[in-house]
């Protein structure tokens, strides 16, 4: 499985290319006020509204920062009520890929209560690599907030 | 955050300063190992020190309009087509099978062949290919052979087609080249054509002024791999 490398700070995290529709770069976005500090904004996706995570203001609390090597990447993100909608991850050092077997990642053991999309560990010659779940990257209440109207039909 | 800045205008450009070419110094001792300074990890850690670089304003905005802009037009079309002319007919074949397009070559005729669909044999790039007629498989009356006012493209061409290791090379009268469109774009065959058109005809394509008869390639393969049995 092809994975998409990123950084938060020095460590290195991993996402599965199987969901990602594209790579772009970190365009300016349309504020959400009010919305909860990690999620950057709205931007204009080909002609499509796509909400944009903050990976790095949800784990580290700070925002990313606006550098070339910064990225949204956008994945077909299931809904729990069914279908699926772009999302945009954003994310800092997005400039590698590394191509991972499924079994060469084990559990940690360690579950962080508010930090449940963090999985899985894979180690290749650099060192250990986290996996980014991304089916538990939003909170329902944040899924709602993103998807209105989705959560309108349901 | 300051480290990271001084970092980036101190790359010590190793590649550039040794380098393959030795400028200056003893050479890299990694070189003979790796080959070339592309392979190396200090230069590809210094490529991706450079986009740690602050991203400009003007830049991100770029980027912002050139993202909201719907798929490109190339998204849009989804098919290829080489596009010809035989006679006095313009036709297009899927790309995909089209191997190379070459100069008029002496066509070796081979004896006591029958029917009008094998010409003989072409040597190109010494490798005898069989030539046949895509005329006399589509049943195309002869038309004048002259290249016609106005028309794009130059003189008299043989286009190699190939699928699965099959060869064959048919002459055409001229070649445009390539062209794009969408499946929607193509229209069915007018009912006029003759039986034997309009059974190797996918679809009719409305360009520059012509109508272009699309082919159907696997038809095409098929019939010849038949016939030529």
């Amino acid at each position: 499985m092809l994975h998409v490398l990123f950084h938060l700070d020095d460590q290195r995290y991993a996402l599965d290319t199987g969901l990602l529709i594209e790579i772009v770069p970190f365009v300016e976005l349309r504020q959400l006020p009010r919305a909860p500090a990690h999620v950057a904004g709205l931007f204009d996706y080909r002609g499509r509204t796509v909400p944009v995570i903050d990976l790095t203001a949800l784990t580290l609390g700070r925002p990313s920062r606006v550098l070339h090597s910064t990225r949204i990447l956008v994945i077909d993100h299931p809904l729990t009520a069914g279908d699926s909608r772009p999302l945009g991850l954003l994310a800092e050092q997005v400039v590698e890929t590394l191509k991972l077997d499924p079994e060469a990642f084990t559990d940690t053991g360690v579950e962080i209560p508010d930090a449940h999309y963090l999985g899985r560990v894979a180690r290749d010659g650099r060192g250990l690599l986290q996996a980014v779940e991304t089916d538990a990257l939003l909170t329902p209440e944040v899924e709602a907030l993103l998807f209105q109207d989705v959560a309108a039909c349901s | 955050m300051n480290k990271r800045a001084d970092r980036e205008f101190t790359l010590d450009d190793c590649w550039n300063r040794i380098g393959v070419w030795r400028r200056e110094g003893e050479p890299c001792p990694q070189l003979a190992e790796l080959m070339h300074c592309h392979n190396c990890e200090v230069y590809s850690r210094a490529g991706r020190r450079m986009l740690e670089r602050p991203l400009a304003e003007s830049v991100r905005a770029e980027f912002t309009r050139s993202y909201a802009e719907p798929p490109a037009a190339a998204q849009r079309h989804n098919r290829s087509a080489l596009i010809f002319r035989l006679g006095d007919e313009w036709l297009g074949l899927n790309s995909r099978s089209v191997d190379e397009i070459t100069g008029a070559r002496p066509v070796q005729r081979l004896p006591n062949v029958p029917g009008n669909l094998v010409k003989g044999l072409v040597n190109l790039r010494g490798e005898l290919q069989l030539c046949v007629s895509l005329g006399g498989l589509l049943g195309l009356e002869r038309g004048d052979h002259k290249p016609r006012m106005g028309s794009v493209g130059i003189g008299d061409r043989m286009i190699q087609v190939q699928r699965d290791g099959e060869r064959y090379v048919f002459p055409v009268t001229e070649v445009h080249g390539l062209h794009r469109y969408h499946d929607s774009e193509l229209h069915s065959p007018p009912a006029t054509l003759s039986k034997a058109r309009g059974t190797y005809t996918r679809g009719v394509l409305s360009w520059r002024e012509v109508q272009v008869g699309i082919l159907d390639d696997d038809l095409i393969f098929h019939s010849l791999e038949r016939s030529l049995r």
